[in-house]
């Protein structure tokens, strides 16, 4: 067998050589870029101001003719906000948002979901006893508890079948200012309206 | 026989990707296996909820997969690439990318809620989000994978196919997750019709000239950061950042509410909105793959002239047709018409054994690696000139 070397040739150049080389500065770099995009977003994020403050007996619209009063103090939570879907404000670490949404499926079913979801979101680790609520405007539905290690929440859903609505209300914050703040949220609960169907 | 030998014995050939004296190794696997524990948790977490609608989501858009991991395999001329490549650059993108991408998109869509307002993040949320974290991310995958293992990256097609596995993993796992989201956000307790709906939108009318493409198209930048050695450090860098920002600003232009207009432009205006913004994406992208192809082809035009010189091995009229796509194509067409179907067979065979062979060589120079690859190409002239009569 005859061997031939050709370490001047051109495509020397572009046969891959397995030879050490340092990868820890770019390494570094991507690391360092990674970690400063995430840093500097979720940061900004945390200190920007979360929304402004709701005029006292402002009735809020949130989608498909349902409406309700937040509590005097507390600020709209802009992040919480879908245009004809969704509202939501808080008051330091309590937050209370309400959805909306088409439903044509069982009235179990929004329950259901929401106390999965919450389980395995971490925002409860179990629920107290359900129970049925109506407001002073009309609505009728289930409201439950939720406790997590931290936290302190409560769901309200309503199914208005003849609207073909489901409507879920929800509050989680620590459970101090979760009791504190309790007579505000039966209030925001208590002002939720549906137009009436044309 | 002749053997060519290029350095030392032993320095020629291709590192693999286990390597665990490099600092990019290491941070692979952290961000892969990180991104793993979180995406598996946010499965189960949507198992827990919609458990059908996230069952038909994994098995739906698994199967849509796979004709593009199979069209990606032979975009990648004759296997130039290991199956670690691809599956590790799938994995950038279905884990670590998605992984970093969820907290930091959500930071994203939350200051535009709250320095815009909620109808600004939902016309334009998208629009920042999308492009500037998911192509930061998925490009990062790409350029990690390239200092694990630079060997394995030998050409410009193959960074080009690299970043598109690493787009398609984060199309594929994004989707799941939408599908599961549109499940759980169904309007009634059926879980498998939202999904379906969501295939249908974001896989059969959007999936052509989505993260796939925009992968490709950076990855083209960084393919010619790596081979554009003979200009400057700062021109390179020009280089990359083109056409990372070609891929950026196709995904923005994708995302913006720009040409919605035209979705109510007659009946067929959503039909014509989603073409209006797609195939601009997916004609650059064919553009950039032959752009690829034509660096592929001198590539090996080079390898040949210099590893392969026998004409028993690669006859001289055969040098001017091997190394591009087209021109291959044409020589099976003419020969099928000359001597029919299976001899135009047995020339595509011949031609892959060849091209195998170029690989092999480019990879480890010419000598007992290629001796099998060798073999195979006399193997298959000889069924070539059984097919066509020719005298050896």
């Amino acid at each position: 067998m005859t061997v031939q070397t050709l370490p001047h040739s051109p495509v020397g150049d572009i046969l891959p050589r397995r030879v050490r080389y340092r990868t820890w500065p770019a390494t570094l770099a991507i690391f360092g870029a990674v970690v400063l995009y995430l840093g500097v977003l979720m940061a900004w994020d945390e200190r920007a101001p979360s929304g402004t403050p709701v005029a006292p007996g402002q009735t809020v619209p949130v989608g498909r003719g349902l409406s309700y009063v937040p509590a005097e103090g507390w600020v709209i939570d802009a992040p919480r906000v879908q245009p004809e879907k969704a509202h939501g404000v808080r008051r330091d670490s309590l937050a209370f948002s309400v959805a909306v949404s088409e439903w044509n499926g069982t009235a179990r079913e929004p329950m259901d979901r929401a106390m999965r979801i919450a389980l395995t979101a971490k925002e409860a680790g179990y629920f107290g006893p359900e129970s049925s609520f109506t407001t002073s405007g009309g609505l009728s539905g289930r409201t439950v508890d939720l406790f997590g290690m931290s936290t302190h929440g409560r769901y309200w859903v309503v199914v208005d079948e003849a609207r073909k609505l489901a409507l879920v209300a929800q509050a989680h914050g620590t459970p101090d200012q979760f009791h504190r703040e309790e007579p505000a949220l039966r209030a925001m609960v208590d002002s939720l309206r549906i137009q009436a169907a044309p | 026989m002749n053997t060519l030998e290029l350095g030392r014995p032993g320095e020629i050939g291709i590192d693999g990707f286990f390597q665990p004296r490099r600092a990019a190794f290491w941070l692979l696997v952290l961000f892969l296996a990180n991104g793993a524990y979180s995406v598996a948790t946010l499965f189960l977490t949507n198992y827990a909820v919609v458990p059908q609608g996230l069952l038909t989501a994994l098995v739906v858009w698994t199967i849509y997969a796979l004709p593009f991991l199979f069209f990606l395999w032979h975009l990648d001329l004759f296997e130039q690439q290991s199956r670690s490549t691809f599956l590790l650059a799938f994995a950038w993108g279905g884990l670590g990318a998605v992984y970093l991408a969820i907290p930091a998109n959500n930071a994203i869509f939350s200051l535009a809620a709250k320095l815009g307002s909620p109808e600004f993040r939902d016309s334009w949320g998208a629009a920042i989000a999308g492009p500037t974290t998911e192509e930061f991310l998925k490009t990062t995958g790409i350029i990690l994978l390239v200092l694990v293992a630079r060997t394995q990256f030998l050409t410009t097609l193959s960074v080009v196919v690299t970043g598109a596995m690493v787009g398609l993993g984060f199309q594929i796992v994004e989707n799941v997750v939408y599908s599961t989201n549109a499940a759980i956000a169904a309007v009634n307790d059926d879980q498998v019709t939202p999904v379906l709906s969501t295939l249908l939108v974001r896989g059969f009318l959007c999936g052509l000239w989505s993260h796939s493409v925009y992968s490709a198209i950076a990855g083209f930048g960084v393919a010619q950061f790596m081979f554009r050695r003979h200009e400057t450090l700062a021109m390179r860098v020009g280089w990359f950042l083109m056409f990372f920002a070609l891929a950026w600003g196709l995904h923005a232009t994708w995302n913006s509410p720009l040409l919605s207009p035209i979705q109510s432009v007659g009946a067929l205006g959503p039909l014509l909105y989603i073409v209006a913004k797609g195939l601009p994406v997916l004609l650059i992208g064919i553009w950039i793959w032959r752009m690829a192809l034509v660096q592929q082809s001198d590539y090996l035009a080079q390898v040949a002239r210099h590893f392969v010189p026998e004409p028993s091995l690669i006859a001289p009229e055969e040098r001017d047709t091997l190394s591009g796509l087209g021109t291959r194509r044409a020589a099976r067409r003419a020969l099928a018409k000359a001597h029919g179907r299976p001899a135009a067979r047995a020339l595509h065979a011949l031609q892959r054994a060849q091209l195998r062979l170029l690989v092999a060589c480019a990879r480890h120079g010419r000598g007992l690696f290629t001796a099998g690859a060798e073999a195979s190409v006399r193997r298959a002239r000889r069924r070539l000139e059984a097919r066509t009569g020719a005298v050896p």
